[in-house]
């Protein structure tokens, strides 16, 4: 779903939810290895086998980014002709 | 409309009229010296910018402004020691449930802040509402050759999921050291110290190094080797525009000391030697840009449509390039971009580098105004004189330290809808106000 700037903060609590439920994130033991402050209590780094890998899912909204860009530039300048260049 | 605003304005004159010309004609490799810079009369500050451009983003897009959730700002134009522009900003916002602050760090603030903000949308703190990136700066130097290098602006990013622009996620590269190539340490004055031969080996070390960490972390996600012709197009910060030419050139010599067996034959003898040393030659930049020349005028002369005419804006600089490619892309090709890559190299002395990429996943009409309206915009500018513009500066370092004063110049010369610095009373405190949107 687009952004759709003309409609308010109903639209927003839509795509709130949309973008919760529509990623979920498993993180791998080695994965946690490499992060401090995730690692799984008890850890030391050896292997896990499959049955007591840790399990530690996160839910990121999808598709993070620019919904919109702005600019200003002031009404006066002055030519870098005019300034010697 | 505007002509009501006119009436102390002269019209726009020849030389101006070449720039509409250079524009619409698209030889970008014509304007890589800069055309000309914005100049902020006394009546606009940083703090009066940041607010245009806010409230000119909620306005256009009809945004509630309590459907933003965090709002923080890159400058390093300091009126204020302590205050942040931030906190003159929640004047525009109903709400003071509003997180985020000011970030300093010469022209990187307004990195930090949008990857801040990046990071907030994907933690455990974000609360559904979207977050606001505020970069807007003045760039002035003392009398001498930097004074032409100057400009100003201000960007505004707004944030969220389901973007048609999407921050590539787990690939973003960083460079920071200790260095004195471009600093601030006097606090009675406006303008830096500058090292400018050590800025550009500084600027161009962090460029070898985001580029080739950023290529590394892609490689390792999407397991696969990429070169510089994997970014469609690539936006730079920009203190000058040949500055950009020569970064981009450099991309091509990382590329060839990365995979040395398809490097151009003509860049061979030299691989060895740059290997040892981030300065190049003359001669070997200028092989350089000979050799991107074509894939610089596709790939990054649409970013610099907008800088060529306002200046370095610092903090804001890098942002600038990119609505100039975005507002170029959706009047030109809005329908074929996605998938496109879009690799972003932000800079800030002292230092701090970044190196992030932008994917295209969705439609970008929309998402800035149209390239036709910046470039009335810049027709209808009012040109200053050479001397106008030095009166002008001396009398911005008269009023730097100044309280108790009033603008002597008009706001009308400004476009409708732009706040404006009203007064600063006897406790140093600013007050602002704004031109109607409609005169009539």
């Amino acid at each position: 779903m687009r952004f759709n700037p003309v409609k308010g903060t109903k639209e927003l609590s839509i795509f709130y939810n949309n973008a919760r439920e529509s990623e979920v994130l498993s993180i791998e033991p080695s994965t946690l290895h490499s992060r401090p402050g995730l690692t799984h209590p008890g850890d030391r780094g050896q292997s896990h086998s499959a049955s007591e890998r840790p399990v530690m899912t996160r839910e990121y909204p999808r598709n993070i980014g620019i919904l919109a860009a702005e600019l200003y530039f002031p009404s006066t300048f002055v030519s870098q002709a005019d300034l010697g260049m | 409309m505007r002509e009501a605003f006119t009436c102390s304005c002269s019209s726009f004159d020849l030389s101006t009229a070449e720039i509409h010309d250079k524009v619409t004609e698209g030889k970008y490799t014509v304007g890589l010296a800069q055309e000309s810079i914005a100049v902020v009369p006394d009546c606009e500050d940083v703090i009066s910018m940041c607010m245009t451009v806010v409230s000119s983003l909620l306005e256009r897009t009809g945004t509630d402004p309590a459907c933003i959730g965090r709002l923080e700002v890159g400058s390093e134009t300091i009126l204020d020691k302590s205050k942040s522009i931030k906190s003159y900003l929640m004047q525009l916002f109903p709400t003071d449930d509003l997180c985020g602050a000011d970030n300093l760090n010469a022209c990187y603030g307004g990195t930090a802040a949008l990857l801040n903000s990046v990071a907030w949308l994907e933690s455990s703190e974000w609360d559904g509402r979207l977050a606001l990136v505020v970069a807007g700066d003045v760039a002035v130097y003392e009398r001498g050759p930097a004074r032409p290098t100057g400009g100003a602006g201000a960007i505004a990013l707004l944030l969220g999921p389901n973007a048609p622009l999407v921050v590539e996620r787990g690939t973003t590269s960083h460079y920071m050291k200790h260095k004195f190539d471009f600093y601030k340490p006097v606090p009675t004055s406006e303008y830096p110290l500058v090292d400018g031969p050590a800025s550009i080996v500084c600027y161009m070390e962090a460029l070898d190094a985001c580029y080739n960490r950023h290529l590394d972390r892609i490689s390792n996600i999407k397991n696969t080797l990429l070169t510089m012709d994997d970014f469609d197009y690539f936006v730079f910060h920009s203190p000058f525009g040949k500055l950009v030419q020569k970064a981009y050139g450099r991309l091509l010599l990382s590329d060839a000391l990365r995979y040395p067996q398809t490097a151009p034959v003509s860049l061979h003898p030299y691989l060895d030697a740059v290997a040892e040393s981030a300065s190049t030659s003359r001669e070997l930049d200028r092989l350089l840009q000979d050799l991107t020349r074509n894939a610089f005028e596709a790939r990054v002369g649409p970013t610099r449509l907008i800088s060529a005419h306002v200046g370095n804006s610092y903090c804001a600089s890098l942002y600038v390039g990119l609505l100039s490619l975005l507002a170029h892309l959706q009047h030109h090709h809005s329908e074929a971009q996605v998938g496109k890559r879009i690799g972003m190299f932000s800079y800030g002395s002292g230092l701090a580098a970044s190196m992030f990429s932008l994917i295209v996943v969705g439609d970008l009409r929309g998402l800035t105004r149209p390239i036709e309206e910046y470039k009335h915009w810049l027709l209808k500018r009012e040109r200053l004189t050479a001397s106008e513009f030095e009166m002008l500066l001396e009398e911005r370092e008269r009023l730097y330290l100044a309280s108790n004063w009033r603008p002597v110049t008009s706001p009308c010369i400004l476009r409708p809808g732009t706040w404006y610095l009203s007064h600063v009373d006897e406790k140093y405190r600013r007050y602002y106000a704004r031109l109607h949107h409609h005169p009539h």
